[in-house]
């Protein structure tokens, strides 16, 4: 089978265009020469076959999705969100988007492989259309799924979320108004990024609303939230806020709370139930428990940092392998995850070469960190 | 796999880690390029080892950088290319997503041109033996066959195992076992020659 040689070179500017690299920035990057680089952007050459793969790992893509036709990169789903929220997203942005679906793809695989992780895949179906009671209805039913007890609060939501299915990652997204997004891949399925710059107990929060997207929103094929943005009103965003307060806070267990609302009782509750101000004095109202003078009163007000515990790093952390693993955290490896691509290396599912591509570093990189994560790396014979 | 450490194919297609294990010590390559062992690597090979960026790069990283240079300078090491043709042969095989780039580039080449894979990862050796019907060679096997050749002597063990380790490489007790491993079998196979004289 011959290479299409103009639509290697199509995707491979379109690439560039949504990545907003130049050729310059490509061939410096991964040393093949200008000229080499020239004649396959400009169809005089054909690539070689090294240079498909090194092209690939450049662009965090699988290699085929360059010589073949399948639907194997979310290309057109990068390229309609980079299109239309642009403005919005800095180069180191993009890459950050583009790192996190690879990281979604490595993870579908892994999964794919073992068969003894416990999966429960959770589907929605919507009844009428009244938005926000699709966002209450599914949120009790993925508690009820998930096993929840009615005054449950889920400790960890990224790992509830990955459990049905949703590849969930956080990643610091530089200078960006945006929370997160949700992105459908074409193999990997529902995908959802957190942005790691915000607070702990807003993350939290941003997952589930996200999560929302992925399990109401079932004919996009992209949306992204911003923290305060145009797209605020719209019914698909409060259908996914309502779901997320509904999730992280039912009314069984507001309904609970006997006491009388003061600044110190709600900011108790609201440290207590892991959420910020804003979410729990909207919640509070919709109930009737408060009145809308108080909800301008208690929004304000700021959980005390302190009490934001992330999930993903733990207390019993020693100081300084909390500082490298929030450094990974920042890049998307959570301890999920890197645990994940180490268990399968050590089960032999992968190569040690594969798993250094996996974590997003070069393979004399995998001693250093394979030692933070008390992993043994196997050689020889 | 119990390696025969009396014979080793010369022509070898080396991936990443293998590179540098070959690398690792100046006393082993040179033994090796002396008794005819030719040394392979592919496009990807050379991206991974020398271009593709680290998060932080080690002095040891660097030294290894330096000498793959000079070695492909003096066509020690030859940088092979693969082509679309062996892409797609490698696109077909079931593993294709369990293996580093590197890997894949390797057996693609390999394939085509029916060389030895030197890999010192024991899933893309495992790959390599299901589907070639020459197996994977490793850094300890060439350490073992150059001993079994006398193109080693024993004052080297230690010199070749400390440089090895001076860069931070991980076989030093592969190296140590496929040593007596080898002398094991040289004194055999001369016992042997010996009952036939």
């Amino acid at each position: 089978m011959s290479l299409d040689r103009h639509m290697f070179a199509d995707k491979l500017q379109r690439y560039m265009a949504q990545l907003q690299v130049t050729a310059n920035d490509v061939t410096q990057a991964t040393g093949i020469s200008p000229d080499r680089m020239t004649a396959i952007l400009n169809c005089i050459a054909d690539p070689t076959g090294d240079e498909v793969l090194i092209l690939a790992d450049f662009f965090r893509c699988d290699y085929r999705f360059f010589i073949s036709n399948e639907k194997l990169a979310p290309f057109e789903q990068t390229e309609s969100l980079f299109r239309k929220h642009g403005s919005d997203l800095t180069r180191e942005d993009r890459w950050a988007i583009q790192e996190f679906l690879f990281l979604c793809e490595c993870q579908a695989f892994l999964l794919s492989q073992i068969s003894d992780v416990a999966r429960k895949p959770f589907t929605f179906a919507k009844t009428g259309d009244f938005f926000k009671a699709h966002g209450q209805e599914a949120a009790e039913s993925l508690r009820r799924h998930l096993g929840y007890g009615a005054a449950e609060i889920p400790a960890n939501v990224y790992e509830a979320f990955r459990s049905i299915g949703i590849h969930v990652f956080r990643r610091k997204l530089g200078r960006s108004t945006i929370s997160g997004l949700f992105i459908r891949h074409p193999t990997a399925g529902p995908c959802v990024l957190v942005n790691y710059s915000e607070d702990v107990f807003r993350q939290r929060f941003t997952a589930c609303h996200e999560a929302g997207h992925a399990i109401l929103d079932d004919g996009e094929d992209f949306v992204v939230s911003y923290t305060k943005g145009p797209a605020g009103d719209h019914l698909s965003e409060i259908r996914a806020n309502t779901f997320a307060s509904r999730f992280l806070l039912p009314p069984t267990v507001l309904q609970q709370q006997s006491i009388t609302w003061t600044e110190a009782t709600f900011l108790d509750t609201a440290a207590r139930l892991m959420v910020n101000a804003e979410p729990l004095a909207y919640a509070l109202r919709d109930l009737h428990l408060i009145g809308n003078p108080q909800v301008d009163t208690f929004k304000r007000l700021k959980v005390p940092a302190g009490e934001k515990k992330d999930p993903e790093l733990p207390d019993s952390l020693s100081q300084r392998s909390r500082e490298r693993k929030q450094e990974l955290l920042q890049r998307g490896l959570s301890d999920a995850y890197v645990g994940l691509c180490f268990d399968s290396y050590e089960r032999g599912t992968i190569s040690a070469s594969r798993l250094a591509e996996m974590l997003l570093i070069a393979e004399v990189e995998l001693a250093d960190l394979a030692t933070l994560y008390r992993r043994a790396m196997s050689h020889g014979d | 796999m119990a390696i025969d450490f009396s014979a080793f194919h010369l022509h070898n297609i080396a991936d990443t880690c293998a590179v540098w294990n070959v690398l690792s010590s100046n006393r082993l390559f040179r033994a090796a390029l002396s008794a005819n062992v030719a040394f392979a690597c592919t496009g990807v090979v050379i991206y991974e080892c020398l271009h593709k960026p680290r998060k932080s790069e080690s002095e040891a990283d660097r030294q290894l950088q330096n000498r793959l240079r000079a070695a492909a300078k003096a066509s020690e090491v030859t940088v092979c290319p693969i082509q679309i043709e062996d892409l797609q042969i490698v696109a077909l095989l079931e593993n294709r997503k369990r293996l580093g780039k590197g890997e894949l580039s390797t057996i693609a080449f390999a394939i085509r041109t029916r060389q030895a894979v030197l890999s010192d990862d024991q899933k893309a050796r495992r790959l390599v033996n299901d589907i070639m019907s020459r197996p994977a060679q490793t850094t300890p096997h060439l350490f073992g066959w150059l001993y079994f050749v006398n193109r080693l002597s024993d004052s080297d063990k230690d010199i070749v195992i400390g440089e090895h380790r001076e860069v931070g490489r991980p076989l030093e007790l592969h190296l140590e076992a496929a040593y007596r491993e080898a002398l094991r079998c040289r004194l055999m196979a001369a016992n042997s020659k010996g009952a036939r004289t």
